[in-house]
This record gives structure tokens, C-alpha cells and sequence, in this order.
């Protein structure tokens, strides 16, 4: 009998936290609804982006434009970047080895970690800022302005005409800039292990060119393509879905970078695990 | 002609239109008159496929266009100039281009051709000696009249205006409400006219939709509005700058 008349008591006393319990489970479930949404949507831009590729020759001149505008006009920034990379790591790494006694190591450490990791991984993230913020940002206003509708109530498919040929410019120009990172890196390199380490320039050369493998070149190369991708379609996707006026430009803007600038990391450690464990 | 057939459209819990149905003749003005926010801007786009409905028809000269493909839709978009809500304009464009590109785009025709063709529009919009300007530096009345003869340059038989007249001078409206009265009487062509100003619909409309909360509260001539007893349309009727 008394069971009776405590259950319920229990029950009112504890409703309200039912209920927040369930509104937090509604909440969860149109969060994870909408994930999956977004991804099953982001597929599909992606599957039409890559599709719309056998249309290059239609758009041959946009892309040209883009080519420019995001390899081109990229170099000064992957110059400067680079340039302080491979100086500060010479510089770090030279230090630490030379403790060990080890400074002749400093070349080939530097090589390594400017060839497979850090000339892909900066020019990735530079471009990711730069390029990213630039598809993001002008889209977004396109989106916003509605002349991203306008190209579709005239017959025109937006994602061929905007996202296809920023996503070949990306392709194509991603590798030459991860080229001259590299390069530019190993050439800062130089500068500080002859000035700073006292090593001279044709041992560093030497110890930095001769130990190269495939497997280097393959590591830092097979990075940028993915990078491009990632870059191009997280952006454009996002410009594409901005909503909301001005602010909601910056905020797709953002997204983009931050969620692109988050993948590059990711693949670049997988393309480098994958790599250095098969090969 | 365009017609609606209990077309419901919702994004996420809002649901924007709740059972809607309408038939647009060709060779008319139909104006959809509503509040802000209550879904006019969201008929038009529907009219042309840029969104599906949740569920209902919608038909275009017959064809049920609610569930079609985007490559398929070109045909029936071809039939509806547009003439968004701010203009949409390519802003790194200039006034000439603007008016080639999708002719170059989408129809294969002859440099000549196209540069007739875009002449014929710059007088039609008259922008004579502005061809060669960036729409931002166009004023106001200047961007929609370029916008109205964008949408015109496939030769559809069917313009759809967001808000045609918003933020112009009394002077530009009258202009741009007079080429939307002589599209009609002297190329026979129909229009829709999303608005919230009592006054474009009452110097332009042979018939006008009234949208409130989802729903279609009036469906008739103008001259009927004063009789129709829905609270809205009369509150609306007595204080029409009240609308939102
Ligand atoms: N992509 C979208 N996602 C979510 N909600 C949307 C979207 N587009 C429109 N809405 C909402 O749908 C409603 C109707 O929008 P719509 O633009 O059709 O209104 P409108 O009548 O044209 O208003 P206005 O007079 O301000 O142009 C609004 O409440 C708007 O916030
Ligand atoms: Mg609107």
C-alpha cells in the first residue's frame, strides 16, 4: 500500500528531470540527424563537383583565372612561410643534435621533416587560409546575393561553373607550391646550418640530397592533391550554404577554414602513416 | 500557367507554407501580397524549382515540375524570366555583359546574334551609354531595370518579380511598374508580382493572392479586397505601411 502512494511521489519529484532528459535527447537526435544530413549533402557536392570536371573545356577561362588567382598569387605567402620553417628548424634541431654530438645529422633531419612534413603541412594550411578563405568568402557573397540562384533560373549549374574550376586550379597548382615550399625550405635550411652551424654549403647539399628515397618524394606529394580537395570542396561547400546576410558570410568563411585547416592535419598524418608503413 | 496544388514546404519545424493552391494564368498580373517572412519570396522560387515542396504539386503549363530533375528543369526555367529580390546582378560584370552572359552560357549563337540581341535589351531597359559599367555603380532604379531585362533575354512568357519596387524613389517605382503594365499589354506576357505594398497592387494587378501564415486568405480582383472579411486583410486594407 505505501508503494503505492511513494511511486508516484517519486515520479513528480523526479518529472522535471525527465523532461530534460528527454528534450536533451530530441535535441541530440536532430543534432545527429542533421550531421548526417550535412554529410549525405556534402557527398553529393563533392560526387557533382568531381563530376562536372568533364565540362573543363566550357570553363576553361574561369579556370585560368582561379589558377591564378590562388597559385599564382599564393607563392609570396608559401615563400615566407617556408623560408622561417626551414631556417627555425635547422636552427632547432642542428641545436639539440650538436649537444649529442651529432651535428653532422642536422641536414638530414632537416630534409626529412622539411620534405615530408613540413613543406606540405605549411603550404597546406596557407593555402587552406588564404585559397579557402577566398572560395568561402565569395561564394558566401555570391549565395547571399542570390546570384548563385540566379545561375540555376537561367540553366546554369552553379557547382560547374564556380566550384569545378577552383577545384582543378587547386588540383593543379597545389603541387608546384608544395615543390617550391620544399625547396625554399631546404634553401632557409642552408642559409642557417652554413651561418649558424658552420656547416658548409656543399656538405649540407650532399647530406640532404643523396639519402633522398621515393619514399620521401611520394610522402610530400601525394599530400597536396588531397590537400586541394579538402580545401576547395569544405570551402565552397560552406559559401554555398551561408545564409544569413554578412555575418553569416564570416561565419561560413570561418567554418570552412577551421574545418578544412582540421582535415588537412588529419590527412597529412594518415598519407604519412600510410605511406612510411607500406612502403 | 502556373498552378499550386496543396503545396506544403517547411524548414525544419517552420513550416512556411501550409497547404497552398493557386492557379497563375498566362497574360495576367498576379500579385502574392504577405508580410514579411510569410513565404513570398519562397512561392517564387518554388514557381522555379530552385526549392522541392514537402509535399504537393506544382505544375508549369501543365508539367509537374515538383520532383524534377535540375538538368530537366531548363526547359520550363526558359519560359520564366526572374528578377530576384535584390537584383542578383554578376557584380564583376558590366551592364552588357551581364545581359550576354547566359546567352553565351546556355544558347549556342553567333557573336552578331548575341551583340543584337543585348542592344536590343540596353535600349529595351534604356541604359544607352551605360554598357559599359559595373552594376554598384548603377542607381537603384538603373540595377532593376537591368535585372528586368536579364530576365527577359531567353524571350519567356512569364516574369516573376520579388519586391520589384522596394527602396526605389516614387519616380523609379512608377517606371518600373509601368514596363511591368507594358510587358503585358504590348508583348502579352504574364507576370507574378511578390510584394508587400498595397500600391503596386492596386496600379498593376488584374489579380492578387493574399499569403498569411501560410495559407491563402484572398484569391481575387483587387476590387474585391474591401469586401473580403479575413481580420488580416482588413486590418491590412486599414493600415497598409501596419503589414508586418
Ligand atoms: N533556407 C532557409 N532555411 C530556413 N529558413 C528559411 C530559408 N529560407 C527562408 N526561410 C524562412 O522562411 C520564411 C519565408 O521566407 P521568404 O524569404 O519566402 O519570406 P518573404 O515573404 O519573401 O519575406 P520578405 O518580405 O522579407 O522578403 C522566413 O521565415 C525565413 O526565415
Ligand atoms: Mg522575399
Amino acid at each position: 500500500m505505501a508503494l503505492v502512494t511513494v511511486r508516484p511521489l517519486i515520479h513528480q519529484r523526479l518529472m522535471p528531470f525527465f523532461r530534460l532528459q528527454a528534450r536533451l535527447a530530441t535535441r541530440l537526435n536532430d543534432r545527429a540527424k542533421g550531421f548526417v544530413c550535412m554529410m549525405q549533402e556534402f557527398f553529393y557536392f563533392a560526387m557533382r563537383s568531381f563530376r562536372s570536371i568533364v565540362m573543363l573545356p566550357r570553363y576553361w577561362s574561369d579556370t585560368l583565372t582561379q589558377m591564378s588567382q590562388s597559385g599564382t598569387e599564393s607563392i609570396p605567402i608559401v615563400l615566407v612561410s617556408s623560408i622561417a620553417i626551414g631556417c627555425l628548424i635547422t636552427l632547432e634541431v642542428g641545436n639539440q643534435l650538436a649537444q649529442l654530438g651529432g651535428k653532422s645529422l642536422t641536414p638530414r633531419a632537416t630534409a626529412l621533416s622539411v620534405i615530408r612534413e613540413m613543406g606540405p603541412i605549411v603550404t597546406g594550411l596557407m593555402l587552406s587560409a588564404r585559397v579557402g578563405a577566398r572560395y568561402g568568402s565569395e561564394l558566401g557573397a555570391m549565395k547571399i546575393s542570390e546570384q548563385i540562384d540566379a545561375l540555376r533560373a537561367f540553366g546554369t549549374d552553379p557547382i560547374a561553373k564556380l566550384v569545378m574550376p577552383r577545384l582543378v586550379a587547386a588540383l593543379s597548382m597545389f603541387l608546384p607550391l608544395t615543390a617550391l615550399s620544399i625547396f625554399i625550405g631546404l634553401v632557409g635550411g642552408a642559409v642557417v646550418a652554413s651561418s649558424y652551424h658552420h656547416i658548409d654549403s656543399s656538405v649540407y647539399w650532399n647530406a640532404v640530397l643523396n639519402p633522398l628515397v621515393v619514399k620521401d618524394w611520394l610522402v610530400a606529394f601525394l599530400k597536396p592533391p588531397f590537400f586541394a580537395i579538402i580545401i576547395t570542396l569544405v570551402c565552397c561547400y560552406n559559401g554555398f550554404n551561408a545564409r544569413g546576410g554578412t555575418v553569416g558570410v564570416g561565419a561560413a568563411t570561418i567554418k570552412g577554414i577551421v574545418v578544412s585547416s582540421c582535415f588537412v592535419l588529419i590527412a597529412n598524418f594518415y598519407i604519412s602513416k600510410l605511406v612510411l608503413e607500406n612502403l | 500557367m502556373i498552378e499550386f496544388k496543396n503545396v506544403h514546404l517547411q524548414y525544419g519545424d517552420h513550416a512556411v507554407l501550409q497547404g497552398v493552391s493557386f492557379v497563375i494564368p498566362d497574360a495576367k498580373i498576379t500579385a502574392v501580397l504577405g508580410p514579411s517572412g510569410s513565404g513570398k519570396s519562397t512561392i517564387i522560387r518554388l514557381m522555379l524549382g530552385l526549392i522541392k515542396p514537402n509535399a504537393g504539386e506544382i505544375l508549369v503549363d501543365g508539367v509537374n515540375i515538383s520532383h524534377m530533375k535540375e538538368k530537366d528543369l531548363f526547359p520550363i526555367r526558359k519560359k520564366m524570366g526572374m528578377v530576384f529580390q535584390g537584383n542578383a546582378l554578376f557584380d564583376s560584370l558590366t551592364a552588357e555583359e551581364n545581359l550576354a552572359f547566359f546567352l553565351r552560357e546556355n544558347l549556342r549563337l553567333e557573336e552578331a546574334e548575341i551583340a543584337k540581341r543585348v542592344r536590343d535589351m540596353i535600349h529595351f531597359a534604356q541604359l544607352e551609354g551605360f554598357e559599359d559599367k559595373l552594376p554598384d555603380t548603377l542607381s537603384g532604379g538603373m540595377k532593376k531595370r537591368l535585372a528586368i531585362g536579364r530576365a527577359l533575354i531567353f524571350g519567356p512568357s512569364m516574369v516573376l518579380f520579388d519586391e520589384p519596387t522596394v527602396g526605389l524613389d516614387p519616380l523609379s517605382t512608377k517606371r518600373i511598374l509601368d514596363v511591368i503594365h507594358d510587358l503585358r499589354t504590348d508583348r502579352g506576357l504574364g507576370a507574378v508580382l511578390v510584394t508587400h505594398l498595397i500600391h503596386d497592387v492596386e496600379t498593376v494587378a488584374d489579380s492578387v493572392l493574399i499569403l498569411f501564415h501560410g495559407k491563402i486568405v484572398f484569391n481575387d480582383v483587387p476590387e474585391k479586397m474591401q469586401e473580403c472579411d479575413h481580420p488580416f486583410v482588413a486590418s491590412f486594407l486599414q493600415h497598409p505601411e501596419d503589414i508586418d
